[in-house]
C-alpha cells in the first residue's frame, strides 16, 4: 500500500520512446501554501535550531497547509509523535552528511525510499548546479527537500506531497 | 574580443596556440562576440574512478574550474554591446563509464557532479550561462527534467544577415554515418534541419544508436586515444601576433587522421545548403578528442572543421625540436571571423 502510494506521488514523466526508456521521477515544488518556506531566503537551516523546529512542527501540525497557520487550526495535531524524533536528529550535525539519506540507517525510519535528484522550481533562475535531495516520508505526506553543499546537508525545505492523480 | 580571452587565460595557465584561422568566409564577423567552446570533459566520480579500474581520468579539473570562473568574469567585464558566451559541446558527464552496462539513471549524473562540486558550480554559474550539449556519453541526460536545457544542436549567426554560419554539435554523428548508414537518414534531418525538432520518438532512436555505438565496452584503458593524439607544431603566444592560418589541416598537405570527419561534415553542411537553404560555413565539435583545425576549400567553396579536442586523454605535439607529451586541455574561440585552438597546462 505505502509502495503503490509513494509510486502515485511521484510524478512519473518518461521519454516515452519505448520500452525500454527509463521512468524518470521528478518533484515539483508546490504553491507557498503547501511548503515551509515563502522564498528561499527563509529555508530551514540545517542542523535545526530551536526555532526552525517549532516552525517546522506547526507547519506539519497544520497538514502542510499554510493557511491553516494564522488561526492555529490543526490538521495532525499528534504528528509530533511520529516527526519529533526526526526532527531531533536533523538538529545534530554529524547526522547530516548526505550519504545518510542515500545508504545510512540514520533516518531509514522516515525516508524508506531512495532520494529524487530532481526537484523543479519554477522560483529558480535555472535547475540548480547542485541538486537536493527529495525523500518522501514513510507516511506519503511530504517531500522533505534537503540542499546540500560538499556532501553535507544544509537546509531542508519540506513541502505537501500531492497524488499525480486525483481519484474521483 | 580573442587578444582578451587569451590574456585572461594566460592568467591562470600555461596557453599554447594549437591552430588558429582567420577567414572571411567563415562568416562570423562580429567583432564583439566572442563564443567559447569546451570539449569532453567525461566526469565521473572519484568512487567511481577508483573501483572501475580506469587508468586515465579527467585532466586538470582544478585548471578547468578556474576556466570557467575565468570566463564568467569575463562575461562580467564585457563592455555594453559586447558578449561572451560559453558552451559545453558534450560529454561533460560520462554516465557510460559512472554506470557499466548502460544503465545510468539521475542517481549517476548526480553522483558525478555531487564528486565535482566546484568545477560543477563553476560551470553551472548563472553568471556563465553555459550552454550545453549532449554528447553520446551523457545523451540519457534528456530524460530529467534539470537537462531539459541541453540540446543537440546549436546554430550561430551571422548577426549581420542574421543567418546561422555556424554549427555546433557534438560529432558523434559522424560515427554513425560509417557505422549505420540506413538508420542516420532520420537523425540527420533531426541535427541539422533548422525547421525539424525531434519528438521523444527521435530522441528514443537516437539513444538505441548511441547504446549500440557504445557496444558493450568498459573504457578502463581509453575512450578515443589508445596513443596520444599528434597534434603538429603548437606555439606560445606571446609577443607575435597570432598568425592567420596556423596548424591547420587541409586534404593532400595533412595527416589523414588530421581530416578525420572533414569530409562527411562538409557533405552534410553542402547537404544543408540544398535541403534548407542553409549555408553553413563552419562545424565546432569535440568527441574525438583530437584538438584541430581542419579546412575543405576550393574556388568555390569553403568549410571549415573546428575539432575542439577535449579534457581526458593525451596529445603530443612537437616544441623547440622534441616532442611533449600532455594531458589534453584544449579549448576553442571564435569571434571576428577567426578561430582559435589553445592548449592549456597549470602554470608552472
Amino acid at each position: 500500500m505505502k509502495l503503490a502510494r509513494f509510486l502515485s506521488i511521484v510524478v512519473v514523466a518518461a521519454g516515452l520512446a519505448g520500452c525500454c526508456t527509463p521512468k524518470t521521477a521528478f518533484v515539483p515544488v508546490p504553491e507557498t501554501v503547501f511548503r515551509t518556506e515563502i522564498t528561499a531566503h527563509d529555508r530551514l537551516s540545517l542542523p535545526l535550531t530551536p526555532d526552525g523546529r517549532d516552525a517546522l512542527l506547526r507547519f506539519l501540525r497544520a497538514g502542510g497547509n499554510r493557511d491553516n497557520l494564522g488561526d492555529n487550526t490543526l490538521v495532525d495535531p499528534t504528528t509530533g509523535t511520529h516527526y519529533g524524533p526526526l526532527l531531533n536528529l536533523l538538529a545534530l550535525e554529524e547526522n547530516l552528511a548526505a550519504t545518510n539519506l542515500t545508504d545510512g540507517v540514520v533516518f531509514k525510519r522516515w525516508f524508506p525510499h531512495p532520494p529524487v535528484r530532481q526537484v523543479v522550481d519554477a522560483r529558480e533562475d535555472a535547475p540548480p548546479a547542485i541538486q537536493p535531495y527529495a525523500v518522501l516520508d514513510d507516511q506519503g505526506k511530504y517531500w522533505w527537500i534537503f540542499y546540500p553543499r560538499h556532501q553535507q546537508l544544509l537546509q531542508l525545505m519540506v513541502i505537501k506531497a500531492m497524488p499525480a492523480k486525483m481519484e474521483r | 574580443m580573442h587578444a582578451q580571452l587569451l590574456s585572461a587565460l594566460q592568467r591562470i595557465a600555461d596557453v599554447r596556440l594549437v591552430a588558429s584561422l582567420k577567414d572571411n568566409r567563415i562568416g562570423y564577423p562580429g567583432v564583439n562576440d566572442l563564443r567559447v567552446f569546451v570539449p569532453d570533459v567525461h566526469l565521473i566520480s572519484a568512487a567511481r574512478q577508483q573501483q572501475g579500474g580506469f587508468q586515465y581520468a579527467t585532466n586538470y579539473t582544478e585548471l578547468l574550474t578556474e576556466v570557467f570562473l575565468t570566463l564568467a568574469q569575463l562575461r562580467r567585464q564585457t563592455a555594453p554591446g559586447a558578449n561572451v558566451s560559453v558552451y559545453c559541446i558534450g560529454d561533460l558527464l560520462d554516465l557510460w563509464r559512472e554506470a557499466p552496462g548502460f544503465a545510468a539513471g539521475d542517481d549517476a549524473a548526480a553522483r558525478i557532479r555531487d564528486s565535482h562540486e566546484d568545477l560543477i558550480v563553476a560551470a553551472f554559474s548563472r553568471d556563465l550561462q553555459t550552454r550545453f550539449l549532449l554528447g553520446n556519453h551523457d545523451f540519457n541526460l534528456y530524460h530529467w527534467p534539470a537537462y531539459t536545457a541541453w540540446e543537440r544542436r546549436f546554430y550561430l549567426p551571422d548577426a549581420t544577415v542574421q543567418q546561422p554560419r555556424v554549427i555546433l554539435v557534438h560529432g558523434d554523428i559522424f560515427d554513425w554515418i560509417e557505422s549505420f548508414p540506413t538508420e542516420i537518414k532520420q537523425i540527420l534531418v533531426y541535427l541539422f534541419s533548422p525547421n525539424a525538432a525531434p519528438n521523444t520518438y527521435a530522441l528514443g532512436q537516437m539513444e538505441a544508436l548511441t547504446r549500440r555505438a557504445h557496444d558493450g565496452r568498459n573504457y578502463r584503458q581509453f575512450i578515443q586515444a589508445p596513443q596520444p593524439l599528434r597534434l603538429g607544431t603548437l606555439r606560445r603566444p606571446g609577443a607575435d601576433p597570432v598568425p592567420p592560418r596556423w596548424n591547420v589541416q587541409t586534404p593532400g598537405a595533412s595527416p589523414p587522421e588530421t581530416l578525420k570527419f572533414l569530409d562527411a561534415a562538409a557533405a552534410e553542411t553542402a547537404a544543408c545548403k540544398t535541403k534548407y537553404d542553409l549555408d553553413l560555413r563552419l562545424m565546432v565539435i569535440g568527441h574525438t578528442h583530437f584538438a584541430r583545425i581542419a579546412v575543405k576549400e576550393d574556388a568555390g567553396s569553403f568549410f571549415a572543421l573546428l575539432d575542439c579536442g577535449a579534457w581526458i586523454e593525451q596529445c603530443a605535439w612537437d616544441e623547440d625540436g622534441q616532442t611533449v607529451v600532455a594531458p589534453n586541455a584544449q579549448l576553442g574561440a571564435l569571434c571576428d571571423n577567426e578561430v582559435r585552438l589553445y592548449q592549456l597546462a597549470p602554470r608552472t
